[in-house]
């Protein structure tokens, strides 16, 4: 009752009990840990909900299935007296440095793919003195294959500019059916181009990405093919395949990846899910109650030892 | 004319500078044009200039594209296309300091132009481009006594 310092996971105090009754009744508990769980970089993490007057609640320990270290997901309420907007911008300023690392990564590969389609054009024109007709249609197919990847170039690229200057117009660019088929459409003529397999093998491939966080080599290795389209299952029932923009098959194709893509870093979509689960109760509940929608924060924390 | 380049030397030898065009091309548009319309269309909401600055660039990509297959092509001429756009990024972009852009952003949207035009400038560069037009008119010869060939009947 009297702990100046309560320990994470302990109702020591009567307004944490409080607390724990009050966000157990408003949360649909199930479908948030659902969400958490579908993401097989964060299974088993624990969860932790943070109100408003600091009272630390574990909702869920952790439970070492994806990481031996703790991994934690941190629900933080905002406070009462902090406006929602100023919240959010504190919120988000540190996700933030990871997606741009994200998308920093995302723009070297895209545009190692761009490379791939414009050596397939330039050696296919070269090439033509001694095969007349099969190099052009070489340079021909190149021609789609580097128009798609300069373009998710050119993509990425802007989406790296904005990560810098103008967050927001990436949340926009992601909020609009017209860019996430774009991309997908891109990414088929690329892959026609290239001359890899066929769409509903990357669509799956993009899913498993969006959603785990990992890189492509460790996506087809860490799964085998049933684990693959469990996991699909899992996220359409989930209802949020969500399409980033990543240029997956031109990774393995330019052998280039990134050595350090964490597995921890939370998806975009992944926090949407997590948003989902809470928004529908949280935003209800919390106007009832407060008089006002509550603002909370999404955050994954790792537990990492100074190596 | 003699001595036929082998693919894999012709690469090495020109290939960076070729991509080293697309790329600062490709990146002085996706620099640039946010920037152009964050600065002079300030009134826009958010989603329209996402949008236009998204399928702008979209457009210009597939210009810079197309000029530079056609470069590859062995037609030289479509460099001049290139050099608009990469003078028109560059200019348009060098008024916008009056609002007070990112600097990092405004200093490389103006280098990204820079660099494009200097590797297109490059003594490089113009060899592959001399080098494509010999390709070209090989293979148009080539073509040309292939189909002469098919029409003789035997």
């Amino acid at each position: 009752m009297s702990t100046p310092l309560p320990g994470i996971g302990m109702d020591n105090t009567y307004s944490q009990f409080m607390a724990r009754q009050r966000i157990e009744s408003q949360i649909n508990l199930p479908r948030l840990f659902a969400a958490i769980d579908a993401d097989p970089g964060i299974v088993g993490a624990g969860v932790v909900y943070i109100d408003a007057e600091f009272n630390v609640v574990t909702l869920r320990e952790f439970k070492p299935i994806c990481s031996i270290k703790p991994k934690r997901v941190i629900l933080h309420e905002a406070q009462k007296y902090i406006a929602p907007a100023q919240f959010a911008q504190q919120v988000q300023d540190n996700p933030r440095q990871s997606r741009l690392v994200g998308e920093a990564i995302n723009t070297t590969l895209s545009c190692a793919g761009a490379v791939i389609g414009w050596v397939v054009v330039l050696s296919g024109s070269v090439a033509i003195p001694f095969s007349a007709g099969a190099s052009t249609a070489v340079a021909v197919l190149g021609y789609a294959a580097a128009t798609a990847s300069t373009a998710q170039c050119f993509a990425s690229g802007y989406r790296l500019r904005n990560e810098i200057s103008n967050p927001a117009r990436n949340d926009q660019l992601d909020s609009e059916e017209w860019y996430q088929y774009t991309m997908i459409a891109l990414d088929a003529v690329s892959l026609v181009g290239v001359g890899a397999s066929s769409l509903t093998t990357l669509k799956l491939v993009r899913l498993n990405k969006a959603t785990t966080g990992k890189s492509l080599r460790e996506v087809l290795r860490g799964l085998n093919r049933q684990e693959r389209a469990k996991l699909t299952k899992e996220l359409l029932s989930i209802n949020d395949p969500r399409l980033t923009s990543k240029m997956l098959k031109l990774k393995q194709l330019s052998g280039e990846l990134p050595k350090r893509f964490s597995p921890t870093q939370i998806r975009h979509a992944t926090v949407t899910q997590i948003r989902d689960a809470l928004g529908a109760t949280i935003g209800f509940a919390g106007s009832a109650i407060s008089g006002n929608v509550r603002t909370l924060a999404v955050g994954l924390y790792e537990e990492i030892d100074g190596e | 004319m003699n001595d036929l380049p082998s693919i894999r030397s012709f690469l090495s030898n020109y290939f960076p500078v070729f991509i080293g065009g697309i790329f600062a091309s490709i990146f002085s548009l996706a620099l640039a044009i946010p920037l152009f319309i964050d600065s002079y269309f300030r009134n826009l909401p958010l989603a329209d200039s996402t949008k236009w600055s998204f399928l702008g660039g979209m457009a210009l990509t597939l210009v810079i594209v197309h000029c530079n297959f056609m470069i590859a092509r062995g037609r030289p001429s479509w460099v001049w296309p290139l050099v608009m756009v990469l003078g028109g990024c560059f200019l348009s972009v060098l008024p916008a300091i009056e609002y007070r852009p990112n600097k990092l952003i405004y200093s490389l949207s103006l280098l990204f132009p820079l660099l494009g035009l200097l590797l297109l400038n490059s003594k490089r560069h113009r060899e592959m481009r001399s080098k494509l037009v010999e390709i070209r008119h090989q293979r148009e010869s080539l073509i040309k006594a292939m189909k002469n060939t098919q029409r003789k009947p035997r």
